[in-house]
């Protein structure tokens, strides 16, 4: 029996009454159908034409189909990749045969070249825009080897996190000129590589990271509408924030860490449901959404161990000697109550409503708010604590995955629905091993824990059945 | 503005930025005065890292104390401007004869590091001469010269007090040529 490729995900009629690009291996199976078809006299020629004509066929819409381009910028980019590599490798290992003047040509030479024939290929002739794009990534990141090859050159040992910041700021104009989310990526990686190596190196905190990433990573990812590129925004910020306080919030207590990057997730997922009131803003509004309950998610996990709780505890309880952390914690609780009126608000003015999936994230934002208050009023540092603490965590652990995957079947996503239904697994999974499986004898646990999981993962498809079938027939 | 006279200017200025690295670089290199440190023998797991051989001098680390070098209060990541002087046998060579917060006069010899570690007796700091860049597998016999005291470094130092490796000697003679 052969079956039918599925043209995509979803099927709505594009704008405009077409349908969206088909899939390379669907189109490949209706041209041959049609061919077919056309032979046994079934359909005529302008038939054939008026069955394509129901497909959005143009190169933007393949492009969208996502896969043939990463493809294609994956070939280009190893391709570019390895040839700069090669050439900084025979620059470093001929070194000291190779005039310095010529070694420093060398790299002018290559990285200007790549970024030309990129921006010709790409954009101004626009022949092939995916390699000129892999080539114009590939002239920035030779542009960073070059500035660590000509240290190298002169034996530069000079504080190297500013090797790291020129590389950014130099990049970073080219992602605003050419709009483009691989640069941009990349500037952003950049931005957060020199944060790390600038707090590892001094031992403090980097504030100027919080400025670049505000006023000029999120409105860049913004203007070019990738919601890739805001993520890796808020990861950036989340990374800044985590390694930022362990070298100056917190001393020593590092497990007060935990707390700031719960609150950080609510924050991202307050201004997720604010984000629901505007047009236009939906593709930001899901990834901070599901960022922010993912990260709520995952350390709802951690705390959801009694142990984990006793741990911390103990530094929770000495919170109050850090004034500078507490500070931050309430900017953030301030942020995320602030975010999360606005997203009630806002409807009336903008006529755009969230709907019940905002109305569910704030109760969430609200919950979690003040679970974390609890956190710190009774901290687990007896084992009563923890372990009533452990148990709210619990809650939160299940009633989020459950949340989310409600969420995401009310606003036809699938993201949610597997994020929810993948966290709800795995705690049901975990809460059984350090629970029951100790209390019975080790076949009955092992046909229990295999009975589980069978039973989740029809649970998991039936759901995800039930959820493609009502998306499919939205879109007929 | 147009999208191609602006990325033409950005890769410009890119390459630019990489040019003056070398140009100023090698200005500082050629025109900066010439002098001989001695290199002493460091953590021998930290000697040798990869390509580059790590590079330790008596003035990494300066004694404190009344009689000492840093008798002022200094803390990490503070600029330390150290004073040099040439030793009387061998005018190439130099040693540190003070160390301040603050530059010295016009015409003093002098390196500015940053104080990296600051313990009861010692102070240390770091010149941005402490690699020295090797071709592959080549890193050991330094290692094993610089452990029996046999190795020197040229460095050029500029007005600024910013200061540049030129050379590694062993037995006095240029290595790798």
């Amino acid at each position: 029996m052969t079956t039918t490729p599925e043209p995509g995900p979803t099927t709505p009629p594009a704008p405009g009454g077409r349908r969206p690009a088909p899939s390379a291996q669907f189109a490949a199976w209706l041209a041959g159908e049609l061919a077919a078809w056309r032979m046994a006299g079934i359909v005529s020629a302008d038939q054939e034409k008026a069955i394509w004509g129901q497909y959005d066929l143009s190169e933007a819409a393949a492009d969208r189909r996502g896969a043939p381009r990463l493809l294609i910028v994956i070939f280009s980019l190893l391709g570019g990749l390895l040839v700069g590599t090669g050439v900084l490798l025979f620059l470093a290992a001929n070194w000291e045969e190779i005039p310095k003047p010529f070694r420093v040509g060398l790299v002018l030479v290559f990285t200007g070249a790549a970024y030309h024939f990129g921006y010709q290929l790409g954009y101004h002739r626009k022949t092939h825009p995916r390699t000129g794009e892999a080539l114009v990534l590939l002239g920035a990141m030779l542009y960073g080897a070059g500035i660590w090859l000509i240290a190298q050159i002169f034996n530069l040992a000079s504080h190297y996190p500013n090797g790291v910041l020129a590389w950014a700021a130099g990049v970073l104009p080219v992602p605003f000129l050419l709009r483009s989310t691989p640069l941009l990526v990349l500037t952003t990686v950049l931005f957060t590589l020199w944060t790390g190596t600038e707090t590892a190196v001094s031992q403090h905190s980097n504030p100027a990271y919080l400025g670049v990433a505000l006023l000029l990573l999120a409105p860049l990812a913004w203007r070019q509408r990738s919601s890739f590129a805001l993520a890796c925004v808020v990861a950036g910020l989340a990374f800044w924030l985590g390694f930022g306080a362990d070298a100056w919030l917190v001393s020593h207590d590092w497990g007060l860490v935990f707390p700031l990057f719960l609150l950080y997730a609510v924050a991202v997922l307050a201004l997720g449901t604010t984000l629901a009131s505007f047009a236009g803003a939906e593709p930001f509004r899901w990834t901070l959404t599901l960022l922010g309950s993912a990260g709520i998610v995952l350390l709802a996990y951690g705390f959801s161990f009694p142990d984990a709780q006793h741990e911390l505890g103990r530094d929770l309880g000495r919170a109050g000697e850090h004034g500078a952390y507490l500070a931050v914690l309430m900017v953030l609780v301030a942020f995320a109550v602030a975010a999360a009126a606005a997203g009630a608000a806002l409807p009336r003015w903008t006529g755009v409503s969230g709907g019940r999936a905002a109305a569910y994230e704030r109760v969430a934002v609200a919950v979690v708010l003040a679970l974390t208050a609890l956190l710190f009023a009774f901290p687990g540092a007896d084992r009563d604590a923890s372990l009533l603490q452990a148990i709210l965590w619990n809650l939160v652990l299940f009633g989020g995955s459950l949340g989310l995957t409600v969420v995401g079947s009310l606003r036809r996503e699938y993201s949610p629905v597997y994020l929810g239904l993948s966290a709800f697994s795995i705690a049901l999974f975990t809460r059984y091993l350090d629970t029951l499986a100790g209390m019975l004898p080790m076949g009955l646990a092992f046909i229990c824990g295999g009975g589980l999981l069978l039973a989740g993962g029809f649970l998991f498809e039936r759901q995800r059945r039930r959820l493609v079938t009502a998306i499919r027939k939205e879109g007929a | 503005m147009n999208t191609r006279v602006g990325f033409y200017a950005v890769v410009a200025l890119q390459l630019g930025f990489l040019a003056s690295m070398g140009i100023v670089k090698q200005y500082e290199r050629v025109t900066g005065e010439k002098v001989v440190l001695e290199v002493v023998p460091v953590d021998p797991r930290d000697f040798f890292r990869g390509d580059y051989v790590v590079l330790g001098y008596n003035l990494s680390r300066l004694e404190r104390g009344p009689a000492g070098l840093t008798g002022a209060p200094v803390d990490a990541g503070q600029t330390l401007f150290v004073t040099l002087e040439r030793e009387a046998g061998d005018r190439t060579k130099v040693k540190a004869a003070g160390a301040s917060l603050s530059p010295p006069a016009r015409g003093t010899l002098f390196l500015r590091g940053r104080v990296t570690t600051v313990t009861d007796e010692r102070v240390g700091v770091e010149y941005g001469i402490e690699q020295y860049f090797v071709p592959e597998r080549r890193g050991r016999e330094i290692e094993v010269a610089a452990r029996e005291r046999r190795v020197t470094v040229e460095v050029s130092i500029t007005a600024a007090g910013d200061g540049q490796v030129c050379r590694l000697l062993v037995d006095g003679r240029t290595w790798g040529k």
